[in-house]
């Protein structure tokens, strides 16, 4: 999502899409939302602690967090920017999934989350605070506050700007709408409600693409007749390897910075260490659960580019003149698609999915926005020290708070379009460094006190000079998604040049401070991971999500 | 591990709530509700309906898995609702929420 392809939806194009719901369609929409608004009231009566609210007290099974885990990313921005990317890019966009989200997130499971969920750190940057220092954990606490409420505030404006494209509802009354739904559903059920929604909208957002994906191959002749048709557009829009080499053609990029730039560097850093995902994984019930919840999550990520890549790709086909100068912009592919075959009733579901799916990417950003507020600035620098009760409170307030500044943020982006553009790219320089901090401190013992800050700043700094160099015209890439994957790679790697040097100047933290937060010092919980059943170890569960993508590679490919 | 125990009046109406407000309950009610509404159109889907979808009904082939898939989650619910509380979560509940806020997090699950 903050890496995605494309930015955020383009709403000027749609004016021509209007969609035809009647009453029964507008039925299933209402039910949907009372049903939302009900799962906060009912949550409400289990929110006791601040744990409960910011955590769902520690208590989900693997297979509600996993799927929650993918939902919170299959936002707005997600679905319409992918399938655009789709039709504009053609195939290769599953890179972004296939190499660019499964890896990583098996990676997490595996690696990463016995660091997050052993050592009982409630957010992610409380880890920081831990294995580094005060100055690296403000730091990064900071910049995950602003950028989750601004993020969110551009979700909200993504989000009303299709209602008012598909259903003519005035912007300002949709941006105020949507907000107070999700403030409403969030302060009464905190994460848990966050949650429910979120594996609810799974469902029915499978409902409402699975019938256009269907529809639409039956209308290309499957996907190897699509490939067909569509390999007038050129090899590389439905090869997606090809064109790959140094000196290729591929829009996607070369295949060594979809390597290192686009799976390790920016899909780790975004995967790994955004709290809006690990948050989920956090809420689980016991140490296997929470390692299994983004593998469990990475199977649907491996099949969500067929629902929405693909859909994508037979728009070109389908819906004459998309993304052309008089046409429909690209972002307006799968709800076009959507209007032109669903039938009374499955479109009435399809859009009940869709507005779900965009409230859900809001929520998720409230729901940790308000968690990394409350614990990681006010508990540990503000006002320290107050009981549960108080935390929980302000845990509220910021939520209301969070909500407020999103609904001024989208404000602000519906009168500068571009702003939105702005900040998604702006927040996408912190990703790396960030995730550099965390897996040098996981795998290096003696990774000092202050060298997470100074791997942080001089990462960002030098993704942020490449990117200035290539605007400006200095160097060159062969587009802009290959510079975001060579700017990740040169940042990451200035970066780590800055750790060790700095690490070389500063004290290494003792021991007995890395217990469980460090590579070989791992606490293991003895009680819950000593005996896993084999069809709940992660890392056969994690080999499968991996072998599932190497076979769609080949699928694509032969067919 | 799994023996029961003496809960508190509060500990026990939360383990009925619990029991009602599984994720299960509502994804189930959600289904079995949409799966109605749209078969039921499919159902009497013309012919001009039925052509625009590429010939497919989808209504009715939508809305009886989506029905399907509610009962399933229903069942599911009945079949195997949620695990009683055990002595060692009462207990780490307890302990939690006296600790909490000068000790970190809960411990137990």
């Amino acid at each position: 999502m903050a890496f995605a392809a494309t930015a955020v939806p383009n709403v000027e194009a749609a004016a021509g899409l209007r969609l035809s719901l009647n009453g029964l369609d507008l039925a299933l929409i209402i039910i949907y939302f009372t049903f939302v608004i009900g799962i906060g009231f009912a949550l409400r009566r289990l929110v006791k602690t601040s744990t409960d609210f910011f955590l769902s007290g520690r208590s989900l099974p693997a297979w509600i967090t996993g799927i929650a885990f993918i939902s919170a990313n299959l936002g707005a921005i997600e679905i319409l920017g992918m399938s655009a990317s789709g039709a504009q890019y053609g195939i290769s966009i599953v890179h972004y999934y296939w190499i660019g989200a499964v890896p990583a997130m098996v990676f997490l499971g595996i690696v990463m989350m016995p660091f997050y969920y052993g050592s009982r750190v409630r957010s992610v940057p409380e880890y920081l605070l831990r294995r580094y220092d005060r100055k690296t954990h403000l730091v990064n606490a900071l910049i995950f506050v602003l950028s989750s409420v601004l993020i969110a505030g551009v979700n909200l404006y993504a989000l009303s700007a299709v209602l008012e494209a598909l259903l003519g509802i005035p912007l300002a009354v949709a941006i105020v709408v949507s907000a107070l739904f999700v403030l409403s559903y969030i302060m009464l059920g905190g994460l848990s409600s966050a949650i429910y929604n979120e594996v609810m909208q799974f469902f029915v957002i499978c409902a409402g693409l699975i019938p256009v994906v269907i529809v639409a191959l039956k209308e290309a002749g499957g996907i190897g007749g699509l490939f067909a048709k569509l390999s007038t557009n050129g090899h590389d829009f439905t090869s997606a390897w090809s064109g790959v080499g140094f000196g290729g053609h591929n829009p996607i990029g070369d295949w060594f910075s979809l390597v290192f730039g686009l799976s390790f560097c920016l899909s780790f850093g975004y995967w790994t260490t955004n709290f809006a995902e690990v948050q989920r994984a956090m809420s689980a019930k016991d140490d296997n659960s929470a390692r299994l919840t983004p593998i469990i999550g990475a199977f649907p990520k491996a099949i969500i580019p067929l629902g929405i890549v693909i859909p994508g790709m037979a728009a070109v086909l389908l819906i004459p003149g998309l993304g052309t100068g008089g046409g429909l912009a690209y972002n307006y592919a799968i709800p076009a698609l959507m209007n032109k075959y669903l039938p009374t009733g499955v479109l009435g579901v399809a859009i009940t999915g869709l507005l779900a799916a965009f409230m859900a990417g809001m929520a998720a950003n409230v729901s940790s926005f308000n968690a990394v507020w409350t614990y990681d600035i006010w508990q540990d620098y503000i006002r320290p020290g107050r009981p549960d009760s108080y935390y929980l409170r302000i845990g509220r307030i910021t939520t209301v708070a969070g909500v407020f500044i999103g609904i001024l943020t989208a404000f602000i982006a519906a009168g500068y379009n571009n702003i939105a553009n702005y900040l998604q790219t702006l927040f996408s320089f912190f990703n790396v460094p960030i995730f550099l901090a965390f897996i040098v401190g996981m795998v290096w013992r003696r990774a000092g006190r202050g060298s997470g800050f100074w791997g942080m700043i001089v990462g960002t700094l030098v993704a942020f000079g490449t990117w200035l160099l290539y605007k400006e015209g200095v160097v060159s890439f062969r587009s802009d998604l290959a510079e975001t994957q060579w700017g990740a790679i040169i940042g990451f790697s200035a970066g780590l040049l800055a750790m060790v040097i700095a690490s070389r100047f500063s004290q290494p933290k003792p021991i007995s401070q890395l217990n469980g937060l460090v590579l070989g010092l791992q606490r293991h919980d003895v009680q819950t991971s000593a005996h896993v059943a084999w069809y709940k170890s992660p890392v056969l569960i994690g080999a499968a999500a991996l072998v599932l993508c190497a076979l769609l590679y080949v699928y694509i490919a032969v067919v | 591990m799994a023996a029961k125990v003496e809960l508190t009046p509060e500990e026990a109406r939360n383990w009925r709530l619990a029991k009602l407000f599984d994720l299960r309950t509502f994804i189930g009610a959600l289904f079995v509700i949409f799966g109605i509404l749209v078969t039921i159109p499919g159902i009497a889907a013309s012919q001009a309906t039925i052509a625009k979808a590429a010939d497919i009904n989808l209504g009715l082939w939508v809305g009886v898995t989506m029905l399907v898939i509610g009962v399933f989650f229903l069942s599911w619910v009945l079949l195997k609702p949620p695990a009683p509380i055990t002595t060692a979560e009462a207990e780490a509940t307890r302990k939690a929420r006296e600790e909490f806020g000068t000790q970190g997090p809960p411990g137990g699950h």
